[in-house]
């Protein structure tokens, strides 16, 4: 862990909220799409953004500088993710609504045509309509795993259970999206 | 080739890039000659291709902004918390632990059993709280129970008697000798109204019937059924809670018939010390003539050289000249048989 991040999130841990806006404007972005890739709407990501980021704030005193901190983060956002799913019990498509304008669109390929939009739009669609058909673990696990990269070792360590454990959730998952997706 | 299985994980993991390089160095031997992995492996690549090529939506930093500052509003920056919001805090940081912990399939078994437990134990408590506080909910489940033969019902209405018995919310509504039957004395039915009226029916023999019937002589408000009850205990095997009974009301009831069946249900019985003593105290305090001369004809008939006293207390302050006679005839037969006994003995 870095020292300037060991030193500011001491700092907040002694109460200082200047701080705290730190971490959150170093993280924030990769928090909220984190959030996306669990919710797969705008305004629910938004809601998990700032669910999180509180849940952070409350309990960074626990925090005892064991692993590292964003790993540590990613453990409040997936728990509050299954919170999430729990509450909710199904994903809600992108659901295209006023705040759509604070989203920026990647396009899947550099050539960027009116075509290749629709195109990765339509896939887009298949792949958030494949992913609610996963459950809550596998589908964070796969979002862990394919979206965020994480090796499957850092995925147990953020959802405290073994690797094996983890293993059969990807597993699962990939087989289970690989028969909708390449199939479809 | 033919395929292995033990090369199914392997091949997720060579994947995903999670094999050492001597681990993807077996897999990739393996795969060169294996025709099931490599389609399988084309068929991953697939999906992932198709994954890559789906747009994606990324933040912008106003969203961020926007977003953080809604966060510092929650947190209370730059204003202090108060008690109330820490509370609050504090409780839904409680729930949020419990729901996570209890959602993970291992612990919803043991949250279904803790839920049945606790569930058990609150409805024990309430159920057994209701009992002893609220007899007329057992009557109601005695009442309302289906598929329930006649004599359960009667064991259950009898057992609920016995228990409520203490708490003195029996009420006799009525007591009738059923005739007809076998034993034409034998069958009893008691009417009781413990908040709500049912019916207990029973032979004179049965213990139920018999606590009935003992309370009902001693507590019963009706006149006409605390004389009932003391005619049909007079009717029962005798043991010493009904003769104990019997006595009590002779000496204690207000209504000279009901204290006057008492006395014949008494002076039928063998002489014991108990009705001895009831009688003595009877022949010199009751306000009926006729209960008093029945008493003195009972001592009479006792050969014990104790009652003298007694009766010559009657024979010279009883109140009723018909007494008073009585109890001189018999003083002077008693006199004349003790003392000839006295002078013989001599």
């Amino acid at each position: 862990m870095e020292r300037d991040e060991v030193e500011l999130i001491k700092k907040v841990q002694g109460g200082d909220k200047m701080a705290f806006q730190q971490i959150m404007n170093r993280y924030g972005e990769r928090v909220m799409s984190a959030a996306f890739h669990y919710t797969k709407n705008y305004q629910d990501a938004e809601d998990l953004y700032q669910d999180t980021f509180i849940k952070i704030y409350r309990n960074i005193e626990s925090f005892r500088f064991e692993s590292e901190f964003f790993t540590w983060v990613y453990r409040i956002l997936s728990n509050q993710a299954f919170n999430f799913y729990r509450k909710r019990k199904r994903i809600t498509t992108v659901d295209p609504g006023e705040d759509n304008y604070l989203w920026k669109t990647i396009p899947a390929d550099e050539s960027d045509n009116a075509d290749r939009e629709t195109y990765s739009s339509s896939i887009r669609e298949e792949i958030d309509s494949a992913l609610q058909k996963l459950s809550p673990q596998q589908r964070v696990v796969f979002v862990l795993k394919h979206y965020e990269g994480k090796k499957i070792k850092d995925i147990a360590a953020i959802l405290d259970c073994t690797e094996g454990t983890i293993k059969r959730y990807l597993f699962r998952a990939t087989r289970k999206l690989q028969t909708l997706l390449v199939a479809a | 080739m033919k395929h292995d299985k033990q090369f199914d994980e392997m091949l997720m993991l060579y994947f995903y890039k999670e094999l050492s390089s001597a681990e993807g160095q077996i897999f990739k031997n393996h795969l060169e000659e294996c025709s099931h992995c490599q389609y399988e492996l084309n068929k991953l690549k697939e999906m992932k291709f198709a994954i890559s090529k789906a747009t994606e939506a990324v933040p912008t930093e106003e969203l961020i902004k926007r977003a953080n500052l809604r966060v510092l509003d929650e947190i209370g920056f730059g204003s202090k918390a108060t008690v109330l919001s820490n509370i609050k805090v504090k409780i839904d940081e409680m729930l949020d632990s419990l729901t996570f912990v209890f959602s993970r399939p291992k612990y919803q078994l043991i949250a279904v059993a803790l839920t049945f437990v606790v569930g058990v134990f609150i409805g024990k408590m309430w159920l057994s709280s209701g009992l002893l506080n609220d007899p007329e909910m057992l009557v109601n489940f005695i009442s309302h129970k289906p598929r329930m033969s006649e004599t359960e019902e009667n064991n259950l209405k009898k057992a609920l008697a016995n228990y409520v018995l203490h708490s003195g919310d029996v009420e006799i509504s009525d007591l009738i000798q059923k005739r007809g039957v076998e034993n034409m004395d034998g069958i009893v039915s008691v009417n009781v109204r413990i908040k709500k009226d049912f019916e207990l029916v029973g032979g004179l023999d049965d213990p139920t019937i018999q606590n009935m019937l003992r309370y009902s002589a001693l507590h019963d408000e009706n006149p006409d059924r605390r004389l009932r009850a003391v005619k049909l205990l007079s009717k029962s095997v005798q043991n010493r809670e009904i003769e104990s009974t019997i006595i009590a009301v002779l000496l204690q009831d207000e209504n000279v018939d009901v204290r006057l069946r008492a006395i014949q249900s008494l002076c039928r019985q063998e002489c014991s010390e108990q009705i001895l003593d009831a009688i003595e105290s009877v022949v010199l305090r009751d306000s009926s003539v006729r209960i008093r001369r029945l008493a003195i004809e009972y001592l009479s008939n006792v050969n014990k050289e104790e009652i003298i006293p007694v009766i010559a207390l009657v024979s010279a302050n009883d109140k009723d000249e018909t007494v008073r006679s009585l109890a001189r005839e018999i003083l002077e037969e008693l006199r004349n048989k003790f003392f000839k006994d006295n002078e013989r003995g001599e």
